[in-house]
């Protein structure tokens, strides 16, 4: 339990397509953890287009990541307290263009004391696309939240960014175990070895040293993102939510990827007027189904948390 | 046979026999678990499965999009006919389960229950195929030149030789790195036996307590009510329920704390004697005898024990996860004192 008040625990919002929900579900989120009582630091790390502030109603930060990875502030200095209890407040850089792909050694300092700050959840809300600043942010989260639109679109986006993060996850193995060689030959012996997908790549890796190969096997089953459908509709029969599930048993089953299904929001006019307002849901749409799904994300998510405290 | 005619539609299809083989490729560790069945599929739940399976791997359901290139799309394809084959085949279904049972295994679920790792050895099919990328993907992952070792056990959270005290703490997150698994140096920890099955999709309530953030509570679906009429578990008695695979045909509201009583109340109300459990689950009697008695010192380890209670809820027609979890915290309330 002494890690426990140190560490937050990270929930990462990513999802590769812009425009699908990811800032209003991470600010959304973030708000309904703080109301049960957690004290929850929202990170937009949407570097280069940062806008939770909007979505959150607060005004722009005057001070963002963007010092922080210039050196010029602390990280806790950087967090803003908010009209509302719990939560606290870190901005994505603004205008700063740089700062959109900051030095790898400045992205590591920041992966540093994100994980270290003393809070209880770290909400990060990640930008598009599938960059490796993007992927790591993901990676070190304990619940890395992908959200899909119902949507061709969306779902291609979202196997791509899948894709990228699972081999992004390999590669940071590889280089922690010091078995980049290995994975290397496994890889250059595609052929030999019919190799076609991930499972595939890791079947390859055991055989050629079985000791190595549980240890990645066990490293990338740690990889499990999670799966929120937005806008989800249910009308004449239809229900999107096959959509979400369609996609994690199509994971489970053909990439070997243990994709899960942690909820859906449904659309929901209520969430266009609060963006509208620049007003959270509870704000503006206390009522509205959205608001009602993304507190119910938020109870799996804290119970995400109970069987480790219960080991400890 | 519909299995064959499909094959027959890509030249670049690989022959069912061969895969069958060889094994599934994919994530799946059984056939069953590639069409996402129970062991007592009916004939026509089956078929069904096997359609929607197709539907998924050739991109014509939304969820399936775009999902596999068409490398990788031919292989999943191969993965789906060779299970239809097998499945599909009494004799061969026979055989194969048996064969499943002799290495140990539970009966193989929807996809859901694969919490012990396989058996048998990875297949060695050493067949020359037509080359092509990785799938397409490797070039997307490539790791960043240069990046330090130190870094990247970072980013998994596992140790630094001499990390300061900021860094020990920050390494400390386990957020991809379990406590367990912190102290071990790289290539020293000991494999799991017969575990030489890469299927690193092992499932939430697999991770044990030494993971940082494990397993995942037993989460109710959004919505009970799938549109799509998905492959149920359920026997031929059952009406063709639609629901999502990993969840009951007929959600029944389970408490927290799932007691050995509890259990055993649900096995009479289905009027199942614990000789015909044991045959259904392929649980042993003495096995679920200790877990309805909550004989603490004859159950299995944990991660068994959720293995065979995800199959007592598979026969009970409950919320499995949600069964074996709240199992396993009345037993670990009970450890506790």
């Amino acid at each position: 339990m002494a890690g426990a008040s140190t560490s937050p625990q990270i929930v990462a919002v990513g999802g590769g397509k812009g425009g699908v929900g990811k800032t209003l579900l991470a600010s959304n989120l973030a708000l309904a953890l703080a109301d049960r009582g957690q004290r929850v630091l929202l990170v937009d790390a949407d570097l280069g287009s940062a806008n939770a502030h909007t979505v959150l109603g607060v005004p722009a930060p005057l001070t963002t990541l963007s010092d922080f990875l210039e050196r010029k502030a602390d990280l806790a200095a950087l967090a803003v307290s908010t009209p509302y209890a719990n939560l606290r407040f870190v901005s994505g850089a603004l205008d700063d263009v740089g700062a959109a792909n900051p030095q790898h050694q400045s992205k590591m300092r920041l992966l540093r004391k994100l994980s270290g700050f003393d809070t209880d959840y770290l909400v990060l809300d990640l930008g598009a696309g599938t960059g490796f600043n993007t992927l790591d942010f993901f990676l070190i989260a304990s619940c890395g939240i992908l959200v899909v639109l119902p949507e061709p679109t969306s779902v291609e986006n979202a196997y791509r960014f899948l894709k990228a993060a699972f081999f992004r996850r390999l590669a940071v193995v590889e280089k922690a175990f010091g078995i980049k060689d290995l994975v290397d030959e496994a890889r250059a012996q595609k052929n030999r070895f019919n190799i076609r997908t991930p499972a595939d790549l890791l079947r390859a890796v055991a055989e050629r040293d079985p000791e190595v190969g549980a240890q990645v096997q066990e490293q990338m089953a740690r990889f499990r993102p999670r799966l929120v459908l937005n806008q989800a509709r249910a009308d004449d029969g239809v229900d999107d939510v096959h959509i979400a599930n369609d996609m994690a048993s199509a994971c489970r089953r053909f990439l070997g990827v243990n994709l899960e299904v942690l909820g859906t929001i449904p659309e929901d006019d209520a969430v266009r007027r609060a963006v509208r307002m620049r007003q959270p849901l509870r704000t503006a749409a206390p009522d509205s189904r959205a608001k009602r799904a993304v507190d119910e994300l938020s109870d799996r998510v804290l119970r995400l948390e109970t069987p480790a405290e219960q080991a400890a | 046979m519909t299995a064959t005619e499909s094959q027959g539609r890509d030249p670049a299809a690989d022959s069912v026999e061969r895969r069958i083989a060889d094994g599934p490729r994919g994530g799946a560790r059984t056939w069953f678990d590639v069409l996402e069945v129970g062991g007592d599929v009916s004939p026509a739940d089956l078929t069904k499965a096997y359609e929607r399976a197709l539907s998924l791997v050739e991109g014509r359901s939304i969820g399936g999009y775009l999902m596999l290139d068409p490398m990788a799309a031919e292989s999943a394809r191969a993965d789906v006919e060779a299970a239809y084959a097998v499945l599909s085949d009494p004799e061969r279904r026979r055989a194969y389960q048996e064969r499943l049972a002799a290495n140990g295994e539970a009966p193989p679920t929807g996809g859901t229950a694969a919490s012990a790792p396989a058996g048998g050895a990875p297949d060695a099919a050493a067949t020359e195929r037509s080359s092509g990328p990785i799938a397409g993907w490797s070039a997307e992952g490539e790791p960043v030149s240069g990046e330090a070792t130190a870094e990247a056990r970072a980013i998994l959270g596992l140790p630094e030789g001499d990390a300061s005290a900021e860094e020990r703490r920050s390494s400390q997150l386990k957020f991809l790195a379990p406590d367990g698994n912190a102290a071990a140096p790289p290539r020293t920890e000991t494999p799991r036996p017969g575990s030489l099955d890469i299927r690193f999709a092992a499932p939430s309530t697999d991770s044990g307590p030494s993971a940082a953030m494990p397993a995942s509570p037993p989460l109710a679906p959004p919505v009970r009510e799938v549109a799509e009429t998905a492959p149920s578990s359920a026997t031929g008695s059952t009406p063709p329920a639609a629901a999502v695979p990993d969840d009951p045909a007929r959600p029944l509201e389970l408490p927290e704390e799932i007691t050995g009583a509890l259990v055993r109340e649900l096995r009479m109300a289905r009027g199942l004697s614990i000789d015909e459990m044991s045959q259904q689950t392929k649980v042993r009697r003495g096995v679920l005898q200790a877990i309805e008695e909550q004989d603490l010192p004859n159950l299995p380890a944990r991660v068994y024990l959720r293995g065979f209670l995800t199959q007592v809820g598979r026969v009970l027609k409950v919320d499995r996860n949600r069964l074996a979890e709240g199992y396993v915290k009345t037993v670990e309330r009970l450890q506790r004192g």
